[in-house]
């Protein structure tokens, strides 16, 4: 059985009396310890996509599934076992903090009511060990999310994701801030997460020439729609839409 | 030798004792876009904001000058702040979205921004500002003007940034990774659009960014910083092609390769 399946998810937004087809019927399976990656047009609906998947918001029609059955129930206890099997890294870094908290505050709440992780010192000792994991040193833990660097605060969002041990980790741009030496160091600790424990993993990503090296496979998204998903390989090799050869072709390299 | 427009000497500022920007010095040209590299965290944003606003922004100043023209920014009255800042002087910020107001549309904050300058002429101002969505792929410019940042996607509410910071043509541009939300088409696009602009108006741009790709695009010259210093700056081509500190060296070799052949 997949971790999550997505069946025909659509989801308008309205605004001024118009409507945003944001998704229009995506479906897809993500298995155990898999990849995939989500490339596309930037308004084509990946973050929409992430958010009804994490159920921040509820699409219009389609059933999103976890272990074969959808999640009950919107009540705080649902909605902490949704999150404890499943986190979300934001595209925006400051939306994965409360601005008036300090950094560690958020992560010990994170420990405390998703992983009931308790005692301070052993809380003290896996946040420090996820900072060391992100390349973060500790003193950062006492600023506010806004007295970070664009870069230092995505890796801390990453970080307070990651080390409740999520089973299905919902990444969003979650590299756009980093230099190139970080991001790889970034990645091979999510590699390393992937194998060691399994976890399957949906990244959102414009950095193609990324997706391409870190993803088992691609889905490729345009105005809503998914115009293509198959493996890394053969999206990359043997494009079929033409989206996805444009796509290819801009990549801007040294 | 063409002119120079803004010229930096050891600028030195942090956040209360933390040193975040140590005894930085470059000049940028009339014309010339200058891009600054680097690892995440040595202090980029902060040099561009120390030039904005330092205030602001809680930097501390410890010493340097910036000059544009006969302006020495680092110790503008806050009227003379005013009159630079928008028309002579734009930025980009980083986190483009989080730069406006949250639950205010955008037309009015482009609005109020164009009437603070003295540039509002109602109509021809909205047209103006369609105009410039257009350009920047944003085909959608009435809905834009309606929605407030929450409502469009990172990559649009950064486009709107560069639209805002560009209007009223300034003579330099400041751009904290202004196309890091922006997927490989669209990235082209702007990048394309900026540059034209810039060819028109022969202004002149700081461009912070991390990726590559853009910088070896569109930059006349390159910084690399590190731990808050700049430690190698060079012509774009020498600087890809015989890089000398191991900090670029490093930085170079680990962009990753799109890889179309298995
Ligand atoms: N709360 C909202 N109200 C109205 N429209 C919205 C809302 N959220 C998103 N949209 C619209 O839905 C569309 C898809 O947005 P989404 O954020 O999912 O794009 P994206 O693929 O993540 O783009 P990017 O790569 O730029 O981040 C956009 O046209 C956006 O304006
Ligand atoms: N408001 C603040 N208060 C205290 N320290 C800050 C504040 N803002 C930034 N810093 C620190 O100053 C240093 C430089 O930050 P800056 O934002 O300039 O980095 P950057 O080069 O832009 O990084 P990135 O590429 O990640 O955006 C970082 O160590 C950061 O933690
Ligand atoms: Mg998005
Ligand atoms: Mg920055």
């Amino acid at each position: 059985m997949s971790v999550l399946e997505v069946r025909n998810i659509s989801h308008t937004y309205i605004k001024n009396k118009q409507q945003i087809h944001a998704l229009k019927s995506v479906s897809f399976s993500l298995e155990k310890g898999e990849i995939m990656g989500v490339v596309g047009e930037s308004g084509c609906g990946k973050s929409t996509l992430l958010k009804q998947i994490s159920g921040i918001e509820t699409p219009d029609s389609g059933d999103i599934l976890i272990h074969g059955s959808v999640p009950e129930g919107k009540n705080l206890k649902s909605r902490r076992k949704r999150y404890s099997t499943m986190q979300m890294i934001f595209q925006n870094p400051l939306e994965s903090f409360d601005p008036r908290r300090k950094i560690i505050t958020s992560m010990e709440e994170n420990l405390r009511f998703l992983a009931g992780i308790i005692s301070k010192k052993e809380q003290e000792k896996i946040i420090y060990s996820y900072m060391e994991k992100v390349d973060l040193k500790k003193d950062l833990l006492l600023r506010y999310p806004r007295e970070l660097s664009g870069g230092q605060c995505q890796r801390a969002a990453i970080a307070r994701a990651i080390m409740i041990q999520p089973e299905i980790l919902l990444c969003d741009e979650i590299t756009s801030a980093l230099d190139v030496i970080v991001q790889d160091k970034i990645i091979r600790q999510l590699k390393e997460l992937v194998r060691q424990q399994e976890i399957s993993v949906i990244f959102v990503s414009h950095d193609i020439a990324l997706v391409s090296s870190f993803c088992d496979r691609i889905m490729v998204m345009l105005n809503g729609e998914c115009v293509e998903q198959g493996n890394t390989k053969d999206i990359m090799t043997a494009p079929q839409s033409e989206y996805t050869k444009v796509l290819l072709d801009s990549v801007l390299e040294l | 030798m063409s002119e120079v427009l803004l010229d930096v000497k050891n600028l030195k500022a942090g956040y209360g004792k933390n040193i975040v920007v140590d005894e930085v010095s470059f000049s940028v040209k009339r014309n010339e876009i200058f891009g600054i590299v680097g690892e995440s965290g040595c202090g980029k944003s902060t040099l561009l904001k120390a030039l904005i606003n330092p205030k602001e922004y809680g930097i501390q100043l410890y010493g340097g000058t910036a000059f544009f023209h006969d302006h020495e920014l680092l110790s503008l009255s806050l009227s003379e702040r005013k009159k630079l800042y928008g028309s002579k002087i734009s930025m980009v910020f980083q986190n483009s979205a989080s730069s406006f107001h949250p639950i205010r549309s955008y037309r009015k904050q482009f609005e109020e921004t164009l009437k603070s300058h003295g540039f509002w002429e109602g109509d021809a101002s909205i047209e103006k500002i369609l105009d410039i969505f257009s350009k920047v792929h944003l085909p959608e410019g009435k809905r834009i003007l309606d929605s407030c940042p929450y409502e469009l996607s990172g990559g649009m509410n950064q486009r709107v940034g560069i639209a805002m910071a560009v209007l009223m043509n300034p003579e330099l541009f400041l751009a904290d990774e202004p196309t890091s939300a922006l997927d490989v088409t669209v990235q082209k696009q702007v990048v394309n659009e900026l540059m034209e602009l810039h060819k028109k108006m022969k202004n002149s741009m700081i461009l912070v960014t991390h990726n590559m790709g853009v910088a070896a695009r569109m930059c006349d010259r390159i910084a690399v910083m590190f731990q808050g210093k700049i430690v190698e700056c060079k012509n774009t081509e020498l600087l890809l092609s015989s890089s000398e500190h191991p900090y670029t060296q490093r930085l170079l070799r680990a962009v990753p390769k799109l890889k179309r052949e298995y």
